[in-house]
């Protein structure tokens, strides 16, 4: 239970709910939603920002959070030379708190083969810690080093949202991670494969081809133990298990009426029997003594059925490649940076540009991003949990904090809390098909609840909170302006407007954390 | 997307959709809690997400097939409990055994989605919204019963999600409560700060042309609906595991002993799809998933029979489809078609299997694809018959044609 606890597996509100797609037992987590859209009679909404202010719609859109400094900067470049500029983050300046931190988290720094050496090691050690008898402290301490994997990404996850420069490439990190989600508390193997995976496969391929993306995803130990790939097998006429198979073609590709049918599923499942992890080396291998050759059909494409792993990636490049796959990979983008319901010309604009440049990923946003109904889509997005968390962080002006300071260390305990709270710890949706990107989904009694209750936890406002630091924006003396200068660092944007202002500084009544905690209630900073 | 036909518009239109809709202006009096318009009964729809295999829960004893194809990860005619000379149950669930003898359990089995889909989430998505094989309604079942009973009643507890998200079978002009739990569900301040805090909130949600202020406004309400109301004041009781799935059928039971006006829950179990590692009959993941659910469900019922309310609640299982007939080489099973639902409560025709039994032999089964080595379970009883008859008989006599539109509904007899 206690590994349970670290790991955030207690799920939405502690009673918890679960979808275990895919998961094992006893996992809670939220469950998978249909698609948002209005109820007849819904009345129209009207964005509770500028709708006009472009630089301030890619600063917010296009981050994990607007802050005084992003805008000055979209402002300065203009919007079009800002967007270029993220679009190439290897060319962007890093942070180096953020840099020394990230440093700091021992196992981000591991190879594949050290981190499982490292793992069974530790595994070994709890065992005999729990058969010789040892005490709770010494137990809890084998239990937290046995789950430092996941726990050191989950904390990097966030850290990078709230510090790196990069801010779009983090988002598109986030939305791979979410394209192709793997459920971090599967398993130990899948946990400490997640990390390799958010390393080299995620972070490596974000900006590249999707085809790269998708192959090096697919021969990811992360993905073939969550989705059961590395024990199917299809020697001697053994039935191959569908899971991945499915959800390659249904999440990651073609989409469910791309145009597969259940003969394409076997097909893929024969296909990809034997493609397996390598235990001792924490990477892909492809076992041919579970593969039974032969050439198979997957949505119209025939392998020549030799024993080898070229046969599959054939297969998966064929995939990427597809009309249907562009509009999937592209309608999933446009829900993300656009709009819930991205309209079907905005897809086909872009799905066009997709296939003209082989599944290259940094043009087809490019051309997401200068599309005319991105521009229009001003706060057309409701902030999930992890942008309301970040975006919180950064207005707050939260430092990077010192990992070696238990201080720290319990504060970010309290942020997972949090965000357990929220329902979206990172990494932690059950289902492949990753955490909704709808309002719909987000915005209900519970999870506004859990808001505002962030919203005090981070602002520490009465007295009572996390232990955070925070940067200028709660410091000051108090003041009648005090109000107006912790608006300029929420909600740099100008989109609280003088009522609600008043209104914030009559509740604050002098109390600057008050006051933060109330603007960051405000409608405005709900949406990005 | 689509928009739904004008004859679906017009339906849903026509039907009443007073109170709720616009929002609480004013809290409800505890008085109006226990609504005296409402039948008083409840209804417990628990989804078991990731496709349940319903033949290692209930399997037939006679069919020798069905073992073969499963060999190691079958429920065998010798290890299932029978429950009558057709069935037997998985020894894990023996807890629900005293509620099948006791004729309050039902079983109905080779229910499913009636268009096929292997998919989680488009089987999710129709089965939610009552039409299968469709995705033009943006509402949900349980959204379109709770419109077309929304005259009658006042409390801001008729529907309840236990979580933070809801699941779509509650969309609609009439939004349910998603609430974790009764304890936390409250503004996280000193008690000396809450009003002060809930004023500002509501004031700076008072635009209305936002959902998210309209949903702010109703959160305000249901916190302060629920601070007055009596369920803080009872203890959940003793007796459930302590899993996501215990936890929040003991919020349910701890729901509907306050009488607050209750008459839809939803919760959500997990851990279901089962493509490996399936384990034995003895031992495994299947024997844990289905003892979690068996005496979570068996906890529920003991729960609210000590509380006189037993008689008053029906319970459904559903999920989106079953599994396939046979193994796969990782130990477990692909995703199928039929699959089996547990109903639990007041006016259940207990301790029978109900639906009309398709076969496990080879030449029974559904195909999938082309290759004939491979077959589903076939679907004999649509979910929404299952789902109307328990409407019908146990909450208000709904408009079950605007419920599961173009949809003649069957009587099961399963549910009266």
């Amino acid at each position: 239970m206690h590994r349970r606890r670290l790991l955030g597996l207690l799920g939405t509100g502690g009673a918890g709910i679960a979808a275990g797609i895919a998961a094992r037992p006893g996992r809670t987590t939220p469950l998978a939603l249909a698609a948002d859209e209005p109820l007849p009679d819904a009345p129209t909404f009207v964005p509770p920002v500028d709708t006009a202010d472009l630089e301030a719609h890619v600063a917010r859109r296009l981050t994990f959070g607007a802050t005084p400094e992003v805008l000055a900067a979209v402002r300065e470049l203009g919007w079009e030379a800002w967007v270029e500029a993220q679009l190439h983050p290897e060319e962007l300046p890093t942070d180096p708190d953020l840099e020394a931190a990230l440093a700091g988290l021992e196992t981000l720094q591991l190879t594949p083969a050290e981190l499982v050496a490292r793992f069974a090691a530790d595994r070994r050690r709890r065992r005999d810690a729990e058969a010789g008898g040892a005490s709770r402290e010494e137990l809890r301490a084998l239990r937290e080093q046995e789950v430092r994997p996941g726990a050191d990404l989950v904390v990097a996850t966030v850290l990078r949202a709230v510090h790196a420069p990069a801010q779009l490439f983090e988002l598109l990190v986030d939305h791979w991670s979410n394209h192709f989600s793997v459920h971090l508390a599967t398993s130990p193997l899948v946990a400490l494969g997640k990390s390799i995976e958010d390393r080299d496969v995620i972070r490596a391929g974000a900006l590249g081809t999707f085809a790269d993306l998708l192959v090096a995803d697919a021969q990811s130990p992360a993905m073939l133990a969550y989705l059961d790939q590395a024990t199917s097998r299809s020697d001697g006429g053994r039935r191959p298990n569908e899971n991945y198979a499915r959800e390659v073609l249904e999440l990651h590709t073609l989409g469910v009426d791309g145009g597969y049918d259940e003969d394409d599923v076997l097909a893929m499942a024969h296909v990809l029997a034997g493609w397996t992890i390598d235990r001792r080396r924490g990477a892909f291998t492809f076992n041919g003594r579970l593969h039974e050759p032969g050439p198979r059909t997957v949505a119209g494409f025939t392998t020549a059925g030799r024993r080898s792993a070229d046969e599959g990636e054939a297969v998966l490049r064929h995939l990427a490649a597809q009309p249907a796959t562009a509009r999937n990979v592209v309608t999933r983008l446009a829900r993300r940076f656009v709009a819930d319901r991205p309209s079907a010309t905005l897809v086909d604009d872009v799905a066009a540009t997709y296939l003209a440049n082989g599944t290259a990923l940094r043009p087809t946003l490019a051309h997401l991003l200068t599309h005319e109904e991105f521009a229009a889509a001003a706060g057309r997005k409701l902030k999930r949990p992890l942008e309301l968390l970040a975006s919180s962080l950064r207005g707050l002006g939260w430092p990077v904090p010192d990992l070696t300071d238990p201080r720290a260390r319990r504060a970010l305990g309290g942020l997972h809390r949090q965000l357990e709270g929220l329902g979206q710890v990172p990494f932690h949706w059950p289902a492949p098909n990753g955490y909704p990107d709808v309002a719909g989904a987000w915005r209900t009694t519970g999870a506004l609840l859990a808001r505002w209750n962030l919203a005090q936890a981070l602002t520490g406002a009465w007295g009572h909170g996390l232990p955070l630091a925070h940067g200028a924006a709660l410091d000051g003396e108090r003041g009648p302006d005090d109000v107006e200068a912790i608006a300029a660092r929420l909600h740099p944007d100008g989109a609280v407007g003088p009522a609600d202002l008043a209104l914030v500084a009559g509740a604050a009544d002098g109390d600057p954390r008050l006051a933060a905690a109330l603007l960051l209630d405000a409608r405005p900073f709900q949406y990005r | 997307m689509d928009q739904p036909t004008t004859s679906r518009r017009d339906l849903l239109r026509g039907v009443a959709c007073l109170g709720a809709s616009a929002g609480l202006a004013t809290l409800p009096t505890r008085a109006a809690f226990a609504s005296t318009a409402g039948t008083g009964n409840v209804l417990v729809v628990v989804w078991l997400r990731g496709g349940i295999d319903g033949l290692s829960a209930v399997a037939p004893l006679d069919e020798a097939a069905f073992v073969d194809a499963r060999r190691e990860i079958a429920l065998t005619p010798d290890a299932g409990l029978p429950l009558d000379d057709r069935f037997g149950l998985h020894p894990a669930m023996a807890p629900l055994r005293e509620w099948w003898d006791d004729q309050r359990l039902a079983v109905v089995h080779a229910v499913g989605n009636p268009v096929p889909t292997r998919s989680h989430f488009a089987a999710m998505d129709e089965l939610e919204r009552g039409t299968p094989g469709s995705m033009e309604l943006t509402s949900g079942w349980l959204g379109r019963w709770l419109e077309s009973a929304a005259a009658v009643t006042a409390s801001p507890f008729r529907a309840v999600g236990i979580g933070t998200m809801l699941p779509a079978s509650l969309r609609g002009h009439d939004p349910a409560l998603a609430m974790p739990s009764a304890e936390a569900f409250d503004l996280d301040v000193a008690p000396a700060h809450r009003d002060a805090l809930a004023t500002t909130l509501a004031a700076l949600h008072a635009a209305a042309d936002d959902p998210l202020a309209a949903e702010g406004r109703r959160t305000l309400d249901a916190i302060a609906a629920l601070a007055d109301s009596p369920v803080r004041s009872l203890a959940p009781t003793d007796g459930y595991p302590p899993s996501p799935l215990g936890r929040a059928l003991a919020e349910v039971a701890r729901l509907v002993r306050a009488d607050i006006g209750l008459e839809v829950a939803t919760v959500d179990g997990g851990g279901w799809d089962t493509h490996a590692a399936m384990g034995s009959v003895e031992q495994g993941t299947m024997r844990d998933q289905l003892a979690d659910l068996a005496q979570s469900l068996a906890a529920f019922a003991v729960d609210l029979e000590a509380a006189g309310r037993l008689d008053r609640v029906t319970l459904v299982t559903m999920s989106e489809f079953g599994r396939r007939v046979q193994a796969n080489a990782s130990g477990g099973t692909d995703h199928g078609r039929a699959t089996v639902s547990f109903v639990l409560g007041g006016g259940v025709a207990g301790g029978r299997v109900h639906g009309d039994w398709p076969g496990t032999d080879p030449e029974d089964l559904e195909a999938v694809g082309a290759d004939a080595a491979r077959g589903d379970l076939a679907v004999t009883t649509d979910w929404r018959d299952l789902l109307a008859e328990v409407l019908a008989a146990r909450l208000r006599p709904a408009d079950l044609a605007a419920v599961f539109p173009g949809h003649a509904t069957r009587a099961l007899g399963v549910v009266g």
